[in-house]
């Protein structure tokens, strides 16, 4: 088993591989709690790729990823949330454009609860029936984010932003979509992406190291899985420019609410690590239309927003999305100003250190809370296929790389959505 | 862990001693009887202390001393607590061990500048901040509408009983915003910091230096008075339920089903009706979620909560316009059945395992433990030990006698523009 040491974070971090390929990350931390995520490395936009023991590339209906998982809970015999429920464990899964994560929480019974999380998700049991009667609950998930100007702020941000990355489309997909999908389709997906080897699992919480890789070793060897094999997903090329640079949407809103949505190519940016990448883009959008930023309190003052600006990021394989979102009465103006502060010059000295200890300090915060612990260690595997030791990753973070960075990154591909009063 | 409370003359300061965290929480809380048009001023007061001080006069400039401080989180926010509206500032920075000495002085100046030093002159508000607070309270006020669950939750609430505090709008009302000044918020404030009821909750690996430190900095003098009972015992209940409908240009409808709690007890309140709404509907695993999604596809969620201080239930879902009667007659028959006892001895051992499980939880982050003792405090809850034990005692008769109580009160229909019986499935 291998161990690191997370340096200031008074914790350790525990990495086994199994021979059925499955990755267990462990961080220990004393308290009651235990949380484990087990998550596998498949999402909304991959939706064409060649199923397992095939030959040819398959598209499947948008939103399959999203069903599958509301389907993995589908049990022949128990219903996972009353096995977990009779435990006083609180079990959940989310899907979102990269990953599924199926995860609980308790204070106790871990052991059988760990093992169950393996046995529910490794045990597909679908069927014409309840895959039917799914379409009609996952109907009524998707009219209610319909309903949220947020989400569909967000929603069409993507889609518009992105011209042929699948990551565009809308993770529960649509009504119409949905209503293509079939019990067949489902174990075509679940045995291409939930083989062990495209899966981990990550604990943190009050847990015994040893015993719980023994646990897990043991409950993995007692199941069958075919050899671990490589998965062919469909490459995109997504080109620089956007799918549509402004798009007006009117809603049930009392105020109108602005996306202005900025893709950055990664390959642009040479000589440095897609960590310090990310890092030095976060650090710019925080500082120009952040809390301390001038430009937000001149909006302020000039009463053209109330609440801050909101920063969202999304990355596809070869893209930087930043998302500068407000609510305003004067829409034109805002997208008119965020556009106009993206070409002035970059952020002082000062500013990049204060913002810098304000980084390093949230990593001391996360690492009191297992919840954001267990996240991030996840955020991680995905986006680097490896577990970041922030504190010394960023001790690496000059001024002089974040200006680098910012010197050649390509702020100019902008799409805009709008959502407008009724 | 050790807990302490001291008398200080006109407020107590409450101290949790542990180790076993990397922050430490201050938590100053201001309370009084809640009126319904104190609520829209206590929050703007609450916002614009945030905003600025005499020291640091702009937003920036608050945010900045704030990231110096090691990226601190501090909010203001209010809430209503059954009878009383509670004003509570939050401050949660990394102690000494993970930033540098003095961290705790420097934090205590900055939040008692923040409450005591306010941005003021000549008896108003600084003319910016109060501008910007208002904008920012209009904006949340109106925002109820752009979202139909809290929206149709506020609205069912109103039509239970509007002269109850349950129904009052947490948010605020435009026309109380409208007739707030730089100079009756200044009036406002001084009214708080001399007249309510004050508490200040520590958590953290602190000693008994923080008392003297809390003693010295915090020159304030209100007028001593005893809390009443939290708890809202006089609710109007219905002999037959009310029936509202109202239209909306969403797509999806949502329905709402309040109940009064008649006749409670306080054993009742604190644990037969945890116990109750569990097994009725408080996660994936209840009946309600079973019957009404699992088996009739008819919505993505439901769930039922228990108003412990205002005695009421609360069940919400969202579906298809066409469902409406549909769903009714189902969670008719679920309360029903709760009534008749159907429900199995594990289904009530569930509930009991996951009372104690969450309680556990509870001691492992700052903020759930502060809130323990502010319950005690407040509410004279029981601690860790005696809820662990008296959870252990509900029985079945207990759950079905409460299940009696529950009188529904109002039935309330936001309707939604999709209709299709296509949608769901026998």
């Amino acid at each position: 088993m291998k161990k690191k040491v997370l340096s200031k974070l008074d914790l350790t971090l525990y990495e086994e591989t199994l021979s059925n390929g499955l990755t267990i990350y462990m961080i220990p931390k004393e308290g009651n709690n235990v949380y484990a995520t087990f998550t596998t490395k498949y999402g909304s936009k991959t939706n064409t790729f060649i199923p397992i023991g095939e030959k040819d590339m398959k598209h499947v209906p948008d939103g399959i990823a999203h069903f599958l998982e509301h389907k993995v809970f589908e049990q022949k015999d128990i219903d996972p949330f009353s096995f977990f429920g009779a435990r006083g464990a609180d079990a959940n899964a989310a899907t979102s454009n990269d990953k599924t994560t199926y995860m609980f929480s308790g204070t106790n019974a871990f052991e059988e609860n760990i093992q169950y999380l393996l046995d529910f998700v490794q045990s597909p049991y679908f069927t014409d029936e309840n895959v039917e009667k799914e379409k009609g609950i996952i109907t009524e998930e998707i009219l209610m984010y319909e309903d949220n100007p947020f989400s569909k702020l967000y929603e069409k941000s993507l889609y518009n932003t992105f011209v042929e990355d699948p990551i565009r489309l809308p993770v529960a997909g649509t009504i119409e979509s949905i209503s293509k999908i079939t019990k067949e389709m489902l174990y075509t997906c679940y045995h291409t992406f939930y083989h062990p080897s495209n899966m981990f699992l990550v604990i943190t919480g009050n847990i015994d190291v040893d015993k719980t890789i023994d646990l897990i070793r043991n409950n993995q060897e007692k199941k069958h899985f075919d050899k671990g094999f490589s998965i062919q997903i469909k490459q995109v090329d997504e080109p620089s420019i956007v799918a549509k640079e402004m798009e007006v949407i009117s809603m049930n809103v009392t105020i109108p609410k602005v996306s202005v949505n900025v893709k950055i190519p990664i390959q642009e940016i040479k000589g440095h690590s897609l960590f310090l990448i990310r890092s030095a883009l976060f650090h710019f959008f925080n500082s120009k239309f952040g809390i301390t930023s001038k430009f937000t309190e001149q909006l302020k003052e000039d009463s053209i927003i109330s609440e801050d600006l909101a920063i969202n990021m999304v990355r596809s394989d070869s893209y930087f999305v930043f998302m500068v979102i407000g609510e305003t009465n004067h829409p034109t103006v805002l997208i008119q100003k965020i556009k106009e502060e993206l070409k002035k010059s970059s952020i002082t000295l000062e500013e990049f250190e204060r913002k810098k200890k304000v980084l390093m300090s949230s990593y001391i915060y996360m690492s009191d809370n297992i919840y954001s612990l267990n996240r991030k260690i996840v955020d991680n595997l995905i986006s680097y296929g490896k577990v970041i030791e922030d504190v010394k990753e960023m001790s690496e973070f000059t001024y002089h790389t974040f200006e680098d960075i910012i010197k050649q990154a390509d702020f100019k591909n902008i799409s805009i959505v709008i959502i407008d009063k009724k | 862990m050790k807990y302490k409370k001291y008398s200080m003359g006109s407020y107590q300061l409450h101290t949790i001693c542990t180790n076993k965290f990397k922050t430490i929480t201050i938590r100053v809380n201001f309370k009084r009887e809640v009126t319904k048009d104190e609520i829209t001023i206590r929050n703007l007061l609450a916002d614009i202390l945030l905003k600025s001080t005499k020291k640091y006069h702009t937003e920036r400039l608050m945010n900045i001393i704030v990231e110096d401080l090691y990226g601190m989180n501090f909010t203001g926010y209010t809430t209503i607590s059954g009878r009383y509206n509670i004003i509570s500032f939050d401050f949660t920075f990394l102690s000494e061990k993970y930033t540098e000495k003095g961290i705790l002085e420097k934090t205590i100046c900055f939040l008692t500048d923040l409450l005591f030093e306010p941005n003021v002159e000549k008896g108003k508000f600084n003319e910016g901040s109060f501008r910007q607070s208002k904008n920012m309270m209009k904006l949340m006020i109106e925002s109820l509408k752009e979202d139909p669950d809290r929206y149709s939750l506020t609205r069912a609430l109103e039509e239970m009983d509007d002269q109850s505090p349950s129904s009052f709008r947490t948010d605020g009302y435009i026309e109380d915003l409208k007739r707030i000044d730089e100079g009756n918020l200044y009036q406002y404030y001084k009214s708080v910091i001399t007249k309510d009821i004050l508490d200040i909750f520590v958590i953290g690996d602190i000693d008994s230096q923080i008392r003297e430190m809390i003693a010295s900095k915090f020159s304030i003098h209100t007028f001593k008075k005893q809390s009443k009972t939290h708890y809202i015992t006089d609710a109007k209940t219905r002999f037959r339920s009310k029936k509202v409908k109202e239209e909306s240009t969403y797509n999806q409808s949502k329905l709402v089903i309040g109940a009064n709690l008649v006749g409670m007890t306080p054993f009742e309140r604190e644990y037969v009706s945890y116990v109750y709404s569990f097994i009725l509907g408080g996660g994936a695993d209840s009946n309600l979620f079973k019957n009404l999604r699992e088996e009739h596809s008819l919505c993505y969620y439901i769930s039922s909560q228990i108003y412990r201080l205002n005695g009421l239930l609360m069940i919400r879902l969202g579906l298809d316009k066409q469902n409406i009667p549909k769903a009714i007659t189902l969670i008719k028959k679920e309360l029903k059945k709760m009534e008749k006892g159907n429900f199995s001895d594990e289904d009530l051992m569930k509930s009991q395992v996951t009372y104690v499980s969450s309680l556990k939880e509870v001691m492992d982050h700052p903020h759930t433990i502060l809130n323990l003792y502010v319950s005690r405090e407040y509410l004279h809850l029981d601690l860790l030990e005696e809820r662990i034990l008296k959870i252990g005692k509900v029985t079945r008769k207990q759950v079905q006698a409460f299940a009696k109580k529950v009188k529904i009160n109002t039935i309330y229909a936001l309707e939604g523009t999709v209709a299709n019986e296509e949608k769901s499935i026998e």
